[in-house]
């Protein structure tokens, strides 16, 4: 460990040489590189999920009608409408698509990759090489979904949760031939490059943290992506070997999941003895965990942008901490509550039902944690800030209702309907994609050394804001009535009629939403090349990763920083200036005057 | 501007809480609480359906208040300094014992009507126990893609006999009688699914799930797939169609005497 003397002296022999073109963009081992491809591959593909999701929202409100413009071209055999088939493929694609390329990419990819070794005074991730694998290995799934989209059947068509047989046997579905196989070989590739990517967080954030860093003084963003990982690296090979025994269901005539003496359009199963609930049990052992995957990471990034911009310290720093732990470990024991009317045994529907409603605990504990953070600060109300509170705001809608589903009785009344689709879009779109954007706004000048502009960040926020919820809000209202899910025409039955015209409106919120995305994406590119440059430390906080220029240079930091306080001294009264960062001898503080943005919302 | 944010902020509480009471009360909003109850099974559900939303109401107004607050009194532009607290072991306790114990409540106070509906009745086999002395069921409901049949034991009572009879798409039962139906699938996963009965029940397939209800109206209501089961998934659907036990007997004795039996 050098002293704080010698900073500068060696620099020559710690930076080293400028890699060529592809080793420096493409083929690198430099974790900030790696964490800007995942973040833009997983930005693209949230292009294309919002996409589908488009045209899920067009056959709600005008189901069987042609779609103008594009329809003609994507459907010429069906007079320029969705049909059946396809619709099925809009939602099976529209959730892998969001859950495996958009928001586990971005939150784990990208932010972890980007923030992991910045906020722990590290070089590089512990194992570099292994890191840049685990980016590559994506693009065989990326290949192989999309092939998935021009096979037979236009793609595959048993949901996102592929449950046998209607996946496993090939004359099931029209998607249910080379689509789910491509599906399925796709998430092979999601899988193990995720596995590698949370061995690799793991090790780093455990070995590679700076003196004086103990786990305590760890911020909440590298908590949340810890026990994250840890919860990928114990769950996902679970799914690894379930997706495994689908494609031997598929391929090699095994009957994991495929009963005997079934007459499937026409085809009759023979000679396999295997049970559809054992898929069901496998894949929610991943995918119930999953969901915390894609909200913990959020939970420690919203926990820092609010202190950041409340100038006030994070209020609970050990119940956090503690909460986080609980939610992870429950987070393994209520995977049944997504098979309360699967056929299992009653019994076991009361023993999630329980644990069920405990994991509510922790969750409520962190949101007043996060109310009692704000209460006393000095507000400031930057773009960034401003989705970290309506993360709160919508987080709180989703989990409540999640209490109520969480209760068997009523959930065997809302289970498949829009209820649950309401619930888990305030969770993921209202509670994760809204943290994004705000771990976005704050990192970007970080990232790319310019600010994103804040009037167009505003003006992104409150439309966003506004059709987010007149978008999901009235999925409640659905639900409420049984409005089934998954279906291309759930007026077909008749008893839903009269819920025609609160679809066309939801739809016109979604158009609206997603017209709005556009401000962001003009935002994001123009500010990367014409923003007002950011300093150091743009938002003054007090992280690591804000002691470096900005972007930060390959290696990452000059010397080796040496912490000596935790990461929330905000305010603190036995402090000059209204924060305090982590480490004192980190070069150029003073260079970071530069304040466009908390200086604007001070006017 | 800050002030703004903060009414924006309380806008979700309010505008929620006020979507919330035109549903149940139907004020401008027509029929978007409950679909309507033709047995007695829902009123369980329903009760805990407008418990939970009670509750649930409660600390979304709450929190959502509270939040809005602090975001108003809180403001950068309101105060000079933002008070340096790191933690409160009471407030920390308060706010897990309360909502420990509301959560305890809430899974013990619905545990009865779990077990009523699903566990406590001479037709529920538990899984793997093979026993034979279930009682017969009413109807025996085969799904497949996409249609249903159900099939009636006959004069005899017996199933699998020369005497079954057969209807598809179209379930014809008593009223006022406890009905027990055993389900089963032909092919992939289907959802037997009675919307006003709040009623779902997962036929998978090598399985078969015992469902046990009443129906107290005469009328015509439907019957809906609500497990994704193919293309033709949404196409699922059949009449269930309740006449009184009389009228019931006679609809067989017909069927019966045409075939000739």
């Amino acid at each position: 460990m050098k002293s704080a003397d010698s900073q500068f002296e060696n620099r020559e022999s710690v930076v080293p040489q400028q890699p060529g073109f592809w080793r420096h963009y493409v083929f690198s081992t430099d974790h900030k590189v790696i964490g800007l491809q995942f973040l833009f591959s997983a930005l693209i593909w949230l292009l294309m999920g919002g996409a589908l999701a488009m045209a899920i929202r067009w056959q709600m409100a005008w189901p069987w009608t042609r779609i103008p413009i594009i329809g003609s071209w994507l459907f010429q055999s069906e007079g320029g409408q969705i049909s059946p088939e396809f619709y099925t493929m809009l939602f099976t694609m529209h959730g892998t698509v969001m859950i495996f390329f958009v928001i586990i990419p971005l939150l784990l990819g990208a932010f972890g990759n980007y923030l992991i070794p910045l906020m722990i005074g590290a070089r590089d991730m512990a194992f570099p090489k292994l890191n840049m694998l685990s980016y590559w290995l994506m693009w065989p799934a990326f290949i192989s979904l999309l092939m998935a989209f021009f096979a037979p059947g236009y793609g595959p068509g048993a949901g996102w949760t592929a449950y046998p047989p209607l996946s496993t046997v090939w004359e099931a579905s029209p998607g249910s031939g080379w689509a789910q196989t491509l599906w399925l070989i796709s998430l092979l590739f999601v899988g193990v490059s995720s596995i590698l990517g949370s061995i690799n967080y793991i090790a780093t954030i455990l070995f590679l943290r700076a003196p004086g860093l103990d786990m305590l003084r760890l911020p909440m963003t590298i908590w949340g992506l810890l026990i994250t990982a840890i919860l990928q690296a114990l769950a996902l090979p679970v799914l690894t070997v379930a997706l495994v025994m689908q494609l031997m269901d598929r391929h090699l005539g095994t009957g994991f999941f495929t009963p005997d003496n079934l007459i499937i359009n026409n085809f009759e199963t023979v000679g396999t003895v295997g049970q559809p609930l054992l898929w069901q049990h496998l894949f929610w052992f991943y995918s119930h965990p999953a969901v915390y995957i894609m909200i913990l990471p959020i939970m420690g990034m919203v926990s820092d942008i609010l202190c950041c911009f409340a100038r006030k310290p994070l209020f609970g720093y050990r119940p956090m901490v503690y909460s986080m732990c609980a939610i992870a470990g429950m987070g393994f024991v209520v995977w049944g509550h997504h098979m309360f009317v699967s056929g299992m045994h009653p019994f076991m529907g009361t023993v999630f039902m329980i644990s069920t409603m405990m994991i509510a605990l922790p969750s409520s504990v962190k949101v007043f944690n996060w109310l009692a953070t704000l209460w006393g600060g000095r507000i400031h109300f930057t773009t960034s800030m401003l989705f970290s509170i309506s993360f709160i705001s919508m987080f709180i809608i989703g989990g409540l209702s999640g209490i109520v589903m969480a209760a068997n009785s009523i959930d065997e009344f809302v289970h498949d309907t829009y209820y649950i689709v309401a619930h888990f879009h305030y969770v993921l779109f209202g509670g994760t994609i809204m943290g994004v954007f705000s771990a976005l706004y704050f990192w970007f000048p970080k990232m790319f050394g310019r600010m994103l502009n804040e009037t167009a960040g505003k003006w992104h926020f409150l439309l966003t804001f506004v059709f987010l919820n007149g978008t999901f809000f009235p999925m409640h209202i659905l639900g409420w009535r049984g409005f089934p899910r998954r279906m291309a025409d759930p007026y077909f039955s008749g008893q839903f009629l009269d819920l025609l015209p609160l679809n066309r409106m939801i739809t016109w919120c979604a158009f609206a939403m997603a017209a709005a995305q556009l401000i962001f994406i003009v935002n994001f590119f123009y500010s990367m090349f014409w923003g007002q440059r950011a300093g150091k430390n743009p938002w003054h906080a007090n992280t690591l990763e804000w002691t470096v220029d900005s972007p930060p240079p390959h290696d990452n930091f000059q010397h080796i920083p040496t912490i000596t306080r935790g990461p929330y001294e905000y305010s603190n009264p036995e402090h000059d200036e209204d924060y305090w960062p982590q480490a004192d001898d980190s070069a150029g503080l003073e260079e970071s005057i530069n304040t466009p943005a908390t200086k604007a919302s001070e006017r | 501007m800050d002030r703004f944010w903060s009414l924006l902020f309380l806008a979700v509480p309010v505008l929620g809480l006020l979507i919330v009471l035109g549903a149940v009360f139907n004020v401008g909003l027509q029929n978007a609480w409950l679909p309507e109850s033709i047995g007695p099974r829902t009123e369980g559900i329903d009760y805990l359906f407008n418990l939970f939303h009670i509750i649930v109401a409660v600390v979304f107004v709450g929190t959502g208040l509270l939040l809005a607050y602090s975001l108003f009194r809180f403001r950068a532009t309101n105060r000079q300094v933002a008070s340096y607290v790191h933690k409160s072991i009471w407030l920390e306790l308060l706010w897990t014992i309360i909502p420990a114990g509301t959560l305890v409540f809430l899974a013990m106070h619905q545990l009865p009507y779990w077990q009523a509906n699903k566990e406590d009745h001479r037709a529920f086999e538990p899984a793997g126990a093979g026993s034979s002395d279930l009682e017969t069921p009413t109807v025996r409901v085969v799904a497949y893609q996409f249609g249903w049949r159900f099939i009636y034991p006959g004069l005899d009572g017996v199933f699998d006999t020369r005497d079954d009879v057969i209807s598809e798409n179209l379930l014809v039962l008593p009223s006022h009688e406890e009905i027990v139906a055993e389900l089963r699938s032909l092919d992939v996963i289907h959802s037997f699914a009675i919307n006003k009965l709040r009623l779902k029940q997962d036929i998978v397939p090598g399985l078969s799930p015992r469902i046990w209800f009443m129906i107290t109206q005469n009328g015509d209501w439907e019957i809906n797939c609500m497990e994704l089961c193919g293309w033709g998934h949404f196409r699922m659907s059949a009449r269930l169609r309740t006449v009184s036990p009389k009228d019931f007997e006679d609809w067989l004795m017909e069927i019966v005497q045409t075939r000739g039996y």
